[in-house]
This record gives C-alpha cells, sequence and structure tokens, in this order.
C-alpha cells in the first residue's frame, strides 16, 4: 500500500436523479488509518455519495480512484471486492436468524464435510462480540435484540471481514453514552491496523471527539475539506448551513389577522409535552428543531393522526376536538406531509382522481358523482398550482417530486383548507420547483390562509416564515421573530439540553 | 361515433387499435374465433351461448363484489362457503315451510353478516384478508354443514326454482341477475363517492387515511357487498341445482378470484374495473365450454384453465412493469 496514495478517491462525483441533482462535482478523498467524518444537513447528499462508494447507486459522473488506480464501482459487489464495507442507518440485518448466522452470513465456517460448523460460528462470533464488552448472545435471534444491539452486530458483521473502507451511517444515534465509548475504542483499533473510516454524523461534538479530517456537503455540493483540528465548530456550522439567501426564496410582506389557531398545553404522551402556539390569519409559522425534536408529530396531532393527552385546541374561537384526520379536513386544516410517496398521494392513481379527493371530502356530492362538475374544479386547481403534465389522467407515480407535491397542495386548495400544515414540503424538490412552491405559499397567505412551515432546512424556513418556534425533545424551547433570529441562534436552541452542555465544553 | 366509412381499410386499423388498447377483450375474442371454429359453429349457437352464462352466471356475480375486495388489496376466500351457507339455509327454511320470501332476506341476511364479520375481522382485527376470509370460509362452511348433519336438502317449491331454471324474455334469470348486479357494480364504482374512495384507499391507504377518507369503511363496506354477492351467487345456483348442498360451490372461489385477475385487477390494489372481472368471467366460461365442446377431460381442463389464469396474470405483471 503505498503511503502518498490515498485508499480511495471520489473526483468530481455527480448523480442525478430525474429531476434532481444529487450530487454534484464532489470530490472525498480517504487515506488509510484515518478518520474521516461527513457532515451535512439532511439532503446534503452524504447517503448519495456512500452509496456510490459501495456500489448500491451508480454515478452519473466523476471518477474513483483506488490506491491511484482507477476503478469502475458499478455494483455491492465491486464495492465489496475493494474492501468497502458499509453500516447502514437502516441496518441490513436478518430479524429471524441468529446473531452468529448474521454475521458469518456471506462466509459460514463449514466443517470438513462442507455442512455448517456451527460450534465454530457461533465461538467466532462470540469472540468477535466480546471485543465491544456487550453481553449479547451469539445464539439468539436478531429481532430480539434491542436497537442498539443490533446496531452492535451490524458493525462486527462489518467488521468480521476485511475492510479497508468502513463506512458508518450516524452509528451514534441508537446508542448510549458507554456504547458509544466502546464503538471509538474499536474504530481507535482499527485505524492503527490502517482502515479508513468514514464516520457521518449529525453531533459535530463526535466530530471533533474521533474525528482526523472532516469533509462537508451542502446541497449535493462540495464546501471543504479540513483537517479536524484546525476547524472551529462555528466555522463547521458555518460550512453546513451558510448559503446566500438571495434570489432562492420568495416571500410577500402580508399583514397578519386576528389569531385563527390557537393551541395550549397539547401534550401526546411520550411525543409532545406541553405545546402552546398561536397561528395569525395569513401567518407563516416556521417550526425548527432536529429531527426527532416533534415537529411531524405536531403537525399530525394537529391534523388528527395522533390523539393527544391533554391540551386544548380553538380554530377561529371555537374549541376543536382532535379526532381524525377527517375531522380536521372539516375544520379547515389540510397536511402535506413529510412521507410524500407514502402519505401524500396515491401514486397509481390520476393527478385528477388525487387532486378530486380534496372535492369528495366536502361532502359536495352525497352519494352521485357529477364528473363534469367535479373534473371542472380538479383542472382549475390543478392550472393554479401548475402541475406540469401531459394530461390530469396521468398517474400520479409518473411525475417529478415537484409536481407530485403541487397535487397534494392542490388537493388541500379543493378541500377549501384555510390552514396548512406543511411537513418538509420541499425534501427532494429541485431548485426551480421549489422556488414555485414558494411563490404558490406566498399566494396562499395573500388569500389570508395560515400556515404552519416544517423544514430542515433552516435559510428556507427563515426566509419563509414570520415567526420561529424551535422545537427539542417534543417541547417548544424558544420563540423568534424571523427578522431578529440568526440561524446560529435557532441552531443552538435545537440542541437538546444535555447535549448542549457538552458542546460548551468542547 | 361520427366516424366517416368512405373506406373499410380505416374501420379495420381502428378495430385493431382499438383491440391493441384492451389485450383482455383480444383475447375474448380470438378465444371466440377459436371456439367457433373447432366447434364446426355450435360455440355461437343461440343454445349454447344461453346454457354457458346461465351456468356461469353464479361465478359472474361473485366475481363482482370480489373485485371490490381485491381493488382494496384484499381477496375474498370464504365465497364459496357462504355459497353453500345461503344454499343450506334457502333450502331449509323452504322445505320447513317457511314459504320463499323468508328463506331469501335471511339467506342474503346471512351473505352480509359473513362480509360484515370478515370485514371487521380485517379492520378491527387487523388480521390479512387472506387469512380472516379464509377462516370464514371454514367457519360459514361448518355452519353449512351443521344444519342437516351433512345431507343435502331436496323438494324445493316451484317458486324458488324460478332464479336458476326461469326466463323472462328467453334470457334466463340468473344471467338478468348476474348483469343488473355487474351494473350496479359499475354505478358503483364509477359514478359515485363510494366507488371513488374504493381506489384510493385500494391504491395507499394510509395516504387515503390522512386525505380523510375512511378506509376501514370504505373496505368494510366491500367484504358485505362481497358477501352480498356470494349470497346472489347462492341463490341462483341453488335454484338451479333445485337442492340445498353444503359442499356445493367448492372450487367456484377459486374462479371467481381467477376472473376478477384475468379482467386485470391488480392484487396489489387501487387498479381494475367491474368490466374487466365480466370479461374475465365470460373467457373462463369460454375456456370451459369450449373444453367440454371438444370432449376434453374434465381433470385436463383444470389444468389447462390454471394455465390460462398464469398467462394473462403474467402478462399484466408486465405490462404494470412490477419490479
Amino acid at each position: 500500500m503505498a503511503d502518498d496514495n490515498p485508499v480511495l478517491k471520489m473526483e468530481r462525483i455527480t448523480k442525478e436523479f430525474p429531476g434532481v441533482k444529487a450530487l454534484e462535482n464532489v470530490d472525498l478523498e480517504l487515506r488509510s488509518g484515518e478518520v474521516h467524518c461527513l457532515i451535512g444537513e439532511n439532503g446534503a447528499g452524504k447517503s448519495t455519495l456512500i452509496k456510490i462508494m459501495t456500489g448500491a447507486l451508480p454515478k452519473t459522473g466523476g471518477r474513483i480512484l483506488s490506491n491511484g488506480k482507477p476503478v469502475e464501482i458499478s455494483g455491492p459487489q465491486d464495492g465489496k471486492a475493494l474492501g468497502i464495507r458499509a453500516i447502514y442507518q437502516e441496518l441490513d440485518l436478518l430479524p429471524t436468524l441468529s446473531v452468529a448466522e448474521n454475521i458469518f452470513v456471506e462466509s459460514r465456517p463449514t466443517t470438513r464435510a462442507g455442512l455448517i460448523d456451527w460450534p465454530e460460528m457461533n465461538r467466532r462470533a462470540q469472540e468477535l462480540l466480546g471485543r465491544f464488552d456487550v453481553r449479547i448472545d451469539a445464539r439468539a435471534k436478531v429481532r430480539q435484540l434491542t436497537v442498539a444491539e443490533q446496531q452492535i452486530v451490524a458493525i462486527v458483521k462489518a467488521l468480521s471481514q476485511d475492510s479497508r473502507v468502513l463506512i458508518m451511517d450516524e452509528p451514534s444515534a441508537v446508542l448510549t453514552g458507554g456504547e458509544l465509548e466502546r464503538l471509538f475504542g474499536i474504530i481507535r483499533q482499527l485505524k492503527q491496523q490502517g482502515a479508513a473510516i468514514v464516520y457521518i454524523t449529525h453531533r459535530l461534538v463526535e466530530a471533533f471527539e474521533i474525528g482526523d479530517r472532516v469533509t462537508v456537503l451542502r446541497d449535493g455540493k462540495y464546501v471543504a475539506t479540513a483537517e479536524m483540528k484546525d476547524v472551529s465548530m462555528e466555522q463547521l456550522i458555518k460550512w453546513m448551513v451558510g448559503r446566500k439567501l438571495e434570489e432562492q426564496f420568495y416571500k410577500e410582506k402580508v399583514r397578519i389577522g386576528p389569531t385563527v389557531l390557537e393551541v395550549k398545553g397539547l401534550t401526546v404522551n411520550g411525543k409532545l409535552k406541553d405545546i402552546d402556539l398561536q397561528l395569525g390569519e395569513g401567518e407563516i409559522l416556521g417550526i425548527a428543531g432536529l429531527v426527532g425534536a416533534g415537529r411531524t408529530e405536531l403537525l399530525k396531532t394537529l391534523f388528527g393522526a395522533y390523539r393527544p393527552d391533554a391540551g386544548s385546541v380553538t380554530i377561529h374561537g371555537k374549541p376543536y376536538h382532535i379526532t381524525s384526520p377527517r375531522g380536521a379536513i372539516r375544520h379547515g386544516l389540510g397536511l402535506v406531509p413529510e412521507d410524500r410517496k407514502n402519505e401524500g398521494v396515491v401514486l397509481c392513481r390520476s393527478i385528477e382522481e388525487n387532486i378530486s379527493v380534496g372535492v369528495l371530502v366536502r361532502r359536495v356530492f352525497k352519494f352521485i358523482v357529477h364528473f363534469p362538475k367535479l373534473f371542472a374544479r380538479v383542472a382549475q386547481l390543478a392550472n393554479y398550482v401548475g402541475v406540469k403534465c401531459h394530461s390530469l389522467q396521468q398517474g400520479v407515480g409518473t411525475l417529478s417530486g415537484g409536481n407530485q407535491q403541487k397535487t397534494v397542495l392542490a388537493k388541500w386548495l379543493a378541500s377549501e383548507s384555510q390552514i396548512l400544515l406543511l411537513d418538509e414540503p420541499t425534501r427532494g424538490i429541485d431548485v426551480g420547483s421549489k422556488l414555485e412552491f414558494y411563490k404558490l405559499i406566498a399566494a396562499m397567505v395573500r388569500e389570508r390562509k395560515s400556515v404552519i412551515l416544517v423544514s430542515s432546512e433552516l435559510p428556507e424556513l427563515m426566509a419563509l416564515s414570520d415567526r420561529i418556534l424551535v422545537m427539542s425533545n417534543g417541547q417548544i424551547r424558544k420563540e423568534f421573530m424571523a427578522d431578529e433570529a440568526t440561524q446560529e441562534d435557532v441552531l443552538k436552541h435545537a440542541i437538546p439540553q444535555e447535549l448542549r452542555q457538552s458542546l460548551a465544553v468542547s | 361515433m361520427e366516424v366517416s366509412t368512405d373506406t373499410p381499410k380505416s374501420i379495420w386499423s381502428q378495430i385493431l387499435a382499438i383491440l391493441g388498447k384492451n389485450p383482455r377483450l383480444s383475447v375474448f375474442l380470438i378465444l371466440a374465433v377459436i371456439s367457433t371454429a373447432l366447434s364446426k359453429g355450435i360455440f355461437l349457437s343461440p343454445a349454447n351461448l344461453h346454457n354457458m352464462l346461465r351456468q356461469y352466471a353464479g361465478i359472474g356475480i361473485m366475481a363482482v363484489g370480489q373485485t371490490f375486495a381485491i381493488l382494496l388489496a384484499g381477496v375474498d376466500l370464504s365465497q364459496g362457503s357462504v355459497v353453500a351457507l345461503v344454499s343450506m339455509i334457502l333450502a331449509y327454511l323452504n322445505t320447513s315451510g317457511c314459504g320463499i320470501v323468508w328463506p331469501l332476506v335471511v339467506g342474503l341476511c346471512a351473505g352480509a353478516a359473513c362480509g360484515l364479520t370478515s370485514g371487521l375481522i380485517v379492520t378491527r382485527g387487523k388480521v390479512p384478508p387472506f387469512i380472516a376470509t379464509l377462516a370464514m370460509a371454514s367457519i360459514a362452511r361448518g355452519i353449512a354443514t351443521l344444519i342437516t348433519q351433512a345431507r343435502p336438502v331436496y323438494g324445493l317449491s316451484k317458486e324458488l326454482l324460478v332464479f336458476g331454471r326461469g326466463t323472462v324474455g328467453g334470457i334466463g334469470i340468473q344471467i338478468l341477475v348476474w348483469a343488473n348486479v355487474a351494473l350496479l357494480g359499475v354505478f358503483l364504482l364509477t359514478r359515485t363517492v363510494y366507488g371513488r374512495e374504493v381506489y384510493i384507499v385500494g391504491g395507499n391507504e394510509r395516504s387515503a387515511n390522512l386525505s380523510g377518507i375512511n378506509a376501514h369503511r370504505v373496505k368494510l363496506a366491500a367484504y358485505i357487498l362481497s358477501g352480498v354477492c356470494a349470497a346472489l351467487a347462492g341463490i341462483v345456483i341453488t335454484s338451479k341445482l333445485d337442492m340445498g348442498g353444503p359442499y356445493i360451490s367448492l372450487t367456484d372461489n377459486v374462479q371467481s378470484v381467477a376472473s376478477v385477475v384475468i379482467g386485470g385487477t391488480s392484487f396489489a390494489g387501487g387498479r381494475g374495473s367491474i368490466s374487466g372481472t365480466i370479461v374475465g368471467t365470460l373467457i373462463i366460461a369460454m375456456m370451459n365450454n369450449l373444453m367440454n365442446l371438444m370432449l376434453i377431460n374434465p381433470y385436463i381442463q383444470q389444468g389447462i384453465i390454471g394455465a390460462i389464469i398464469l398467462l394473462t396474470v403474467t402478462m399484466n405483471q408486465r405490462k404494470a412493469g412490477v419490479r
């Protein structure tokens, strides 16, 4: 292994999905014996880059060098042959098989007769597990383990094979402090053996603790690579979020009217705690927070998908009892869900039908549908939101993400929603469609509708909102007027208390 | 159609275009031509066609109800047993001097009750439809045999035989029942709010729920419809057989599901139509009829029907671009 040549070098990697450029000219260089942190916001392209490295996704452009020699990674087998292993967030374990079987799924030890050597397999698995100092029985079924234990099994599985590049996608998400320490111990051990480790994380503290170098991605583009010891936390945050705010967003100044929605003490056990908020007519209320802070749960609870355990909600001063999505829609609410394909649209049915659901739910027709009337209204709305299609009979599954999202929005315009709950509405949508979507939001508030907007993209949230609530651990921590806050302020309050303390230390 | 008919060529190309878009219709027509040719014209004789339709009316009626269950990504495997249960109820009550109205009412209610139960187990109990209706099949068949300790019931009153043997204007009454059920199904599915909801819930239940559609109610109604259709089929079949039998319609459920699937309704839900199902039933009917005319061994016939089902479904999957 020549020392001056990096183990793996990715140059000008580009990946295009229909309608979206997920990666554009991204570089990444991995040296033997280093822990290389890969950071960036949601949707920055970290996962896509990893998938290209392992061969799970083909790249559209760029080249990959292994020890200075160009290589083609066109399938998972190629990635494995080069010694590239990944531990994904969504664990790829077989839940009904034992721990040992999972660890040796690719190369089971066999006896001379060619049968599986169970004692040997269990012994070796137990030995590998022992390095983690955890009490996991190699013969236990994987589905009986906790998520943290499964994570460890996945790590052990990756370690059992000869790997020159080991990728860990947010391994700390489910590990406790002690388990994390042990993981770091193992990582240092692997480092000494000369492996290159790619460590993806949202928690910058961890990056400082374990990382040697860091590469930052933003919006599918390469931002910077630096020695961990040369950068500050502030610098990293700036690289992650700091984009110019010109022309990317669209907002009109709208007079904010009287309160239309008032929430007091809303609680869903284990999800939301004591939420208070008011929403004015024509207002866009932004909700910031990290993944798992309870933002989606707040919107879904208001929309009737979860039953609240305590609290009261009034709409236009009248009490609103949360029962079901149907009830919420009758009260003028509409939800654009985060998981568009599974919750927002019906992919196998036409644009026309998807939008018409919004009309039908208002019970315009008692039993028999008057189709000319229905489709005239639908066509009008599709035209208004600007769905780009050959015909409205086209299946929604054939549309790009942006146009699918416009279809969802048109459905809620059809149901005459007055309060729109938007959950990550621009995720996975290309830049052009985003701008159109912002203009639609602006048009809605101009027509005196109100919006609650959840977005992980802080610049977007800050540019669009009038007011911002910051959530963490299911609670509202802080309220800002959008023009008074900086991204750093918001981010600071979004990080849970415990982590904030360790941040202050480092 | 206001198409000009100056050149016969254009008509043919138009017909070909229509057939190209409707592969099932093409299969149907090709089968019809083959049947006619191979049977030396007997197939097309009014008596044969009439006979064939009378024989398959029961399955046709079941298939209409089955379409709703399958459109909702479910299936109803209890239909055949419901037919037997309704048959026994009908025959038992009729021969014990309850006249004709009460047996019919009770029979239809029994079908609806079976559907309701299956539906509740599927929606409230969250049991997969395959299991729920399979269990229902066993229960319904069990009750059917229990009524007379598995003895068939003969000697139905003449009024009851009308459904399977009577005609109106020369057309068998069961064919008219089938036609009406089918028309009602088409109407429900294409013209009503309920029909729209069936397609949306079948396509994506989560999304439907978050759009304010009560998916449970939609499914419940579908299983009741399927049960009622099975009960109607039970009435015409019992009437035609002139007996109540606990072991009738043992293979009819397979044919009902096959009609729907050959008719192009997706097992994944959300796609399909009643018109497709009707063509599906007709294809099965024609296949059987043709093989009977050709005196093919009935045991071989079953295998051939199975092969046809596989063939059409494979074609459908290809067309839908299933991963």
